[in-house]
């Protein structure tokens, strides 16, 4: 049954992705090969999408992916199964903070999950950006290096990345300056 | 987004002190779930127990959850207009740049020795060029953590 799948695996990426939003793509790429629910172009549609909507990268990848495979109802039972953990997790450290806080046990743990999640995030990345920000379509019809590059998009790339350096805007302004450069550029 | 929820928790409303929410970001950070979910569930854990943690929680979720699936259901619909094709590509390049930034800002703190480097690129290589689970690599980097102790 999809609802199931969709509970257990978001489960999953809520007990396992330790962080931000960003150490969820790994799971959202190993769901996405595993069951072939969505291709990694469809994922990276997705993720940008989350990105520029408000609330938890984390989350808003979990209720979009849940949308695309099963409906409303697949978004509601894929962002219940990721926030799960969480709530089941923080309620039991609430009552033990203190002891959890100085556990040196927890703390040398993290010494090694941090760079292994990091490993893995890179990985994802890697991936996601080659359909997004490099043209892997291009590629993939000539076989030429080149094609990979798409100044146009390498542009709104880098304009977005220097812009957000200096200034900070809200991320809304970025949504907008991208989409449109996308339409202008005609892309 | 931390820094609102700063802003509205302790500022707002009173439900925490400065220092009570570093501790609290301290500890979202290293449980499991997003951060961002954790830190919601926690003040709400804290200020009402297991039900208070619940419902807000269930707060911090539905206004996006809405937003998303409304969203989702636009794009699906214009999917084949050239319009929203364009202006989708666009933003997948202007949001990978987010991304990119905080990847990077993510580097110092998570690489900070030889030994960590190690251990990433470990990781980096098993889920690129093999088909192991990824929950095996993170059970792997918990022992990588403990054996680093152990050993100095």
């Amino acid at each position: 049954m999809i609802y199931l799948q969709l509970f257990f695996e978001f489960f999953k990426t809520g007990l396992f992705a330790l962080g931000g939003g960003l150490a969820t793509f790994p799971f959202l790429m190993e769901i996405g090969d595993k069951y072939g629910w969505y291709t990694s172009s469809e994922l990276a549609d997705m993720i940008a999408i989350s990105e520029s909507t408000p609330g938890s990268l984390g989350i808003n990848t979990a209720s979009y992916c849940g949308f695309k495979v099963a409906g409303i109802l697949g978004a509601i039972v894929s962002t219940v199964g990721e926030v799960l953990p969480s709530i089941i997790c923080i309620c039991i450290v609430v009552s033990v903070l203190e002891r959890f806080k100085s556990s040196k046990t927890v703390n040398n743990a993290f010494e090694g999950i941090r760079p292994a999640a990091y490993g893995l995030m890179c990985a994802a990345v890697i991936d996601i950006f080659l359909e997004s920000v490099f043209a892997k379509d291009a590629y993939l019809v000539s076989h030429k290096i080149m094609d990979l590059f798409d100044l146009r998009l390498l542009a709104i790339f880098g304009a977005i990345y220097f812009i957000n350096k200096k200034h900070r805007f809200h991320p809304i302004y970025y949504v907008l300056i991208s989409a449109i450069a996308g339409i202008v550029f005609g892309l | 987004m931390l820094a609102i929820l700063e802003n509205e928790i302790v500022d707002n409303k009173g439900w925490a002190s400065k220092e009570e929410l570093v501790d609290y970001m301290a500890v979202s950070r290293c449980t499991p779930g997003v951060v961002a979910i954790n830190l919601a569930t926690f003040v709400g854990c804290k200020l009402c127990g297991t039900i208070g943690g619940f419902v807000s929680t269930a707060g911090f979720i539905t206004a996006p959850l809405l937003i998303i699936v409304f969203l989702a259901r636009a794009i699906f619909l214009y999917a084949s207009s050239p319009m929203v094709v364009s202006a989708l590509k666009g933003l997948k390049a202007g949001m990978g740049a987010l991304i990119f930034t905080s990847i990077a800002s993510l580097l110092k703190p998570s690489i900070k020795d030889f030994y960590s480097f190690i251990v990433a690129f470990v990781a980096f290589f098993i889920v690129r060029f093999t088909n192991v689970p990824i929950i095996f690599v993170i059970i792997l980097g918990i022992a990588a953590g403990l054996i680093k102790r152990r050993a100095s």
